[in-house]
């Protein structure tokens, strides 16, 4: 068991900037979601960390020791990768036992161990088999077993679960995350799903073009994204976004766009005109947090164009003057095509146009 | 009588159903047919020759003279082999087969490396783009352009005819051709595999070994074998190089057979058979292992 910190992480390759000044914190047995668009270098920090990368700049430490100039096979850390990479010569059991083999482990151990880890996944049916007749679920655990086995201080994942189907990928992250809470091993995953990310994580750090974003727990980043990258990227319904500006309005604050005219509280405009004294900035807010009447009340009115019914609940498309928002609804709504809504916002967040940092 | 009758119904129904299929599988069968007819005729037109030899070494003179050409000995005889075991022709296949497969497991001991390093290594493209353009020239030149100045280096510095040299030539001629084959099997797996390895607590030198090798065998026995072939029938520079019975190879002793009077087809026809036997065998077994290397799939998640 052991903490990860990283610490002013770069990373080139060539003239290409992967990862640029990356500071993380994992905490000791904390599940560490690395979570970002493809080409963001969360698989390039994993991979610096597992030591198949150097670090242009920075230190990696894995517990007190400076990790940076290691190998792979001296930092006892695992890594589950996006195509399993089994060895497809051996059996599942020898794929397994491989690890252990290498650190000349008395073959009874082995053995025991083995089968051990084959019966906490379930997959010991298949311990004779090559890989390559086995299912995909069935590799993907055979992998996981190869990790575990050897009881590393620090597992990674690299998308582990992107190659698995839907149903088995929502049934096979809660499978990861239990068995990341009984072995109490620090964990750093890495992957571009954000439903992933949320249900999995203690700690989420987003990344975006090679910089973190934001880290916090998956509420943190929901509740209070930092900037409006994360703001978008987290959702399952990404968030609406209403471009405008801060103005006065018979004393008040209100945030004023082409479509709508919306009050902000005296709290937050103070923070506005310490923070973005140009006050252009872009509102956002979560599909949840529109609330509707079907009254006719003041200007914030827009019509609805589609319906989205999901069987859990039901997504508003709604449109005015080329705006589009996204409205979360109950299942049984009374909202058909066409009708005109007035809208108001329940909680939103500011973000300042020009760093696009979260007003707040 | 009824029991006949009724198995007589229960043949004929189902000789009526497929009738039906019939004209779709004709279509078929026809694009087989000439496909195999096709096959047929290359392995035939390939075969005859060989067959020719074999034959033509246990012919008497009159049938090897004969007009029309005999495809039948009318009278076999040994005689050209007893001949060509007299001239100590065993001799020339025990050099032709050391001089053979060191030159091959040489050459792979050298490929291998190189090939994993042009593979895996990360060196600048440039780079391994020019050394292994450089590399496949080398590969496809004449090798008679080659032999002139190496005869002149090689008596310069007084190894010819010795069987190092030619171990050393054919080494370093195939070479470029060992990395540049190799180099396109070592892309075909998955870097994944061998990171996993290291990950998994291998050094470098045992991923390769434990994983990247064997996950390549086939491959890089078919390459062996076809390395065994080229050095097995060289001709050019072990004319150059061969001066005594000492180093010559079977190329060059069948040449030998053939005097400046009076040419006996059979006993050059006998060392002609010998020297194809081992490349038949290499074939055939080059053609299982073919077949394995491009079935023989790593697995992966997708």
């Amino acid at each position: 068991m052991a903490e990860v910190r990283i610490e002013g992480l770069t990373k080139y390759f060539g003239d290409t900037c992967a990862v640029n000044q990356l500071n993380l914190l994992v905490r000791d047995g904390d599940l560490v979601v690395l979570l970002g668009p493809s080409g963001c270098g969360k698989t390039t920090t994993m991979r610096c960390v597992a030591g198949l990368e150097r670090p242009t700049y920075g230190d990696i430490y894995i517990g007190d020791r400076r990790v940076n100039d290691l190998e792979p096979r001296e930092r006892d850390v695992a890594l589950v990768f996006q195509s399993y990479a089994l060895y497809p010569h051996f059996t599942a059991f020898d794929n397994i036992a491989y690890p252990l083999r290498l650190r000349k482990t008395p073959k009874d151990e082995i053995e025991r161990r083995v089968r051990d880890v084959a019966e906490m996944l379930g997959i010991t049916h298949t311990l004779e088999r090559p890989p390559g007749l086995c299912s995909g679920g069935e590799q993907q655990r055979i992998a996981l077993g190869r990790a575990i086995v050897r009881e590393p201080v620090v597992f990674l994942m690299d998308e582990p679960l992107s190659n698995i189907d839907a149903l088995l990928r929502v049934y096979m992250r809660a499978e990861i995350k239990r068995l990341q809470h009984e072995l109490g091993t620090t964990m750093i995953y890495v992957t571009h799903d954000q439903v992933e990310g949320m249900t999995m994580a203690d700690q989420i750090a987003v990344m975006n073009q090679g910089t973190l974003q934001q880290l916090g727990t998956p509420s943190e980043i929901y509740d209070l994204p930092a900037n409006n990258f994360v703001a978008r990227f987290v959702g399952s319904t990404p968030m609406n976004f209403i471009p405008g500006a801060l103005q006065k309005e018979n004393g008040k604050t209100v945030h004023k766009s082409d479509q709508f005219v919306i009050p902000v509280s005296a709290e937050m405009a103070d923070r506005a005109a310490e923070l973005c004294p140009s006050g252009i900035c872009t509102l956002g807010v979560r599909p949840e947090e529109i609330r509707y009447t079907m009254e006719d009340e003041g200007s914030n009115q827009a019509k609805v164009f589609l319906l989205e019914p999901l069987g859990s609940e039901t997504i508003l498309d709604i449109e005015k003057e080329g705006l589009l928002l996204k409205v979360k609804d109950v299942a049984s709504t009374q909202v058909r095509v066409g009708d005109v809504l007035s809208l108001s916002f329940n909680r939103f967040h500011l973000f300042d146009d020009e760093t696009g940092t979260a007003i707040r | 009588m009824a029991q006949s009758e009724t198995r007589g119904t229960a043949t004929n129904e189902p000789v009526t159903q497929p009738v039906a299929m019939a004209a779709h599988e004709n279509r078929f069968n026809l694009r087989k047919l000439f496909v195999v007819v096709v096959l047929y005729l290359a392995a035939f037109w390939t075969l005859v020759p060989m067959y020719w030899v074999a034959i033509s070494s246990i012919k008497s003179l009159r049938d090897l003279a004969h007009i029309p050409p005999r495809f039948f000995p009318t009278d076999p005889r040994l005689d050209a082999w007893v001949t060509i075991f007299e001239r100590r022709i065993l001799e020339n296949v025990y050099n032709s087969l050391v001089v053979a497969t060191l030159a091959t497991i040489i050459c792979l001991i050298i490929a291998v490396p190189a090939a994993y390093a042009a593979t895996r290594m990360r060196l600048p493209f440039k780079f391994v783009a020019i050394v292994v353009g450089l590399m496949g020239l080398v590969a496809l030149l004449p090798p008679i352009a080659s032999a002139i100045p190496l005869f002149l280096l090689g008596s310069d510095l007084g190894i010819i005819d010795e069987k190092y040299t030619l171990i050393i030539l054919y080494t370093v001629l195939n070479t470029a051709f060992a990395v540049w084959v190799l180099r396109g099997t070592f892309m075909d797996v998955p870097m994944d595999v061998e990171e996993a390895a290291l990950m998994d607590g291998d050094t470098r030198f045992g991923a390769v070994r434990r994983i990247l090798l064997p996950l390549i065998f086939p491959s890089l026995f078919s390459i062996a074998i076809l390395l065994f072939i080229f050095n097995w029938n060289e001709y050019i520079i072990a004319l150059y190089f061969v001066n005594s019975m000492k180093t010559m190879t079977l190329p060059i002793a069948i040449q030998a057979q053939i005097p400046q009077h009076e040419l006996d087809w059979g006993v050059v026809s006998a060392a002609g058979t010998i020297a194809v036997f081992p490349v038949l065998v290499a074939a055939f077994t080059l053609q299982r292992f073919l077949v394995r290397g491009l079935t023989f799939g790593v697995a992966s998640g997708q």
